[in-house]
């Protein structure tokens, strides 16, 4: 399966509504605070994330950890397949090092606060960072010949809660932001 | 901390095991280890000293994914380990990582110590008996602690032409080449 998903920037009175609206109207799936380092700088990374081809994740969810890997399938990135294992050690520390010595020495360390809900047969997260950046995703899982439909049915479902989605040049701008001001760039 | 080891065919296994017990080193009884192992793409086989290693080993219900940094030869190498949950999700990551399966290995090992030695007395599946014996090491030179670990064999009975300088992963490698 792939996961299409898109993304819109909120503001923190958009925020509070959609959580509301949600809480109200879907289903809550869960509430989570995840500290994540996406690896970068190695041999073949693009910072550019609309032509990236592979994120590589490193995730801490409340104390579950897991390494995710996400393959691009279109374009602008809008479609990845993703790859999740859960690891048995409730620290990232081992995963860490095995991936330093693997020759992945940097990564964008991220910290995130997300409210999980389903609504209209769509997950929506509703995420707040640190420092005070609020944005949404909501997602679709579909097989490769879906992908543009279920785009558009994203894009529909986000406009009807007045929320507009981020074609990819601002995707890309918004992460940069992020990257800017909220992540860190560190050692694995 | 890295592990040094050196490893040998069992000519004699009921005669080896029998030095072993009279030694005081009981073996532990036999568990199955199923291991597939990835090497970087386009690299040769055997890797080259310093190319990175990657095994998937299920054991006892458990399933550890190990990174082995061979040093100076195969049998001397730092290692990694990670516990995970799923293989298949392993093995799928590798392969976007670069990796590629160049073996598996299946075998039954037995395990025992004598003083700061691990040793280790393996089948291996259409490989044969094999003895293993392990010593943990800061940075002490690794062929000397090689040489003191065949030492050790040799009071086994193991002979010069008994030792093996190739992994098992190695070995099968070569055994399945040699096939086709």
């Amino acid at each position: 399966m792939i996961e299409v998903e898109i993304r819109g920037q909120l503001t923190a009175g958009q925020y509070e509504k959609l959580k509301g609206f949600l809480g109200q109207n879907g289903k809550h799936l869960k509430s989570f605070n995840r500290e994540m380092y996406m690896l970068c700088d190695y041999p073949g990374y693009d910072h550019d994330p609309i032509s990236r081809e592979t994120d590589i994740r490193l995730k801490d969810t409340d104390g579950v950890c897991t390494i995710v890997v996400k393959k691009k399938m279109s374009d602008h990135n809008v479609g990845r397949t993703e790859m999740e294992l859960k690891l048995e050690d409730n620290t990232l520390d081992s995963a860490r090092a095995i991936f330093r010595a693997l020759g992945y020495g940097r990564a964008l360390k991220m910290q995130r606060s997300t409210d999980l809900y389903e609504y209209n047969g769509i997950e929506w997260a509703v995420v707040r960072t640190p420092k005070g950046h609020y944005y949404y995703e909501a997602e679709l899982q579909t097989e490769q010949e879906g992908m543009a439909a279920a785009h558009q049915t994203l894009v529909a479902e986000a406009e009807k809660l007045g929320l507009e989605a981020l074609k990819p040049e601002e995707m890309r701008d918004f992460l940069y932001l992020l990257d800017d001001k909220e992540n860190e760039k560190v050692d694995l | 901390m890295k592990e040094i080891e050196v490893k040998a065919r069992i000519a004699d296994k009921a005669a080896l095991l029998q030095k072993l017990e009279e030694l005081g080193c009981h073996l532990s009884e036999p568990v199955s280890q199923k291991d597939r192992v990835f090497v970087p793409n386009g690299a040769p086989l055997p890797v080259p000293n310093g190319t990175n290693v990657l095994r998937i080993r299920e054991q006892g219900g458990k399933i550890i994914f190990t990174l082995k940094q061979p040093l100076t030869n195969q049998l001397d190498c730092i290692e990694r380990e990670l516990a995970i949950d799923d293989a298949e999700a392993m093995a799928d990551i590798f392969g976007l990582l670069g990796f590629w399966e160049s073996a598996r290995v299946n075998k039954l090992r037995r395990k025992g110590k004598h003083q700061d030695l691990e040793i280790c007395v393996d089948e291996v599946d259409e490989l044969g008996s094999f003895i293993e014996v392990e010593k943990l090491a800061e940075s002490a030179d690794s062929a000397e602690v090689q040489d003191e670990l065949f030492g050790f064999l040799k009071t086994l009975g193991v002979g010069e032409e008994d030792r093996v300088h190739d992994g098992y992963d190695i070995l099968m490698y070569k055994l399945k080449n040699s096939q086709t």
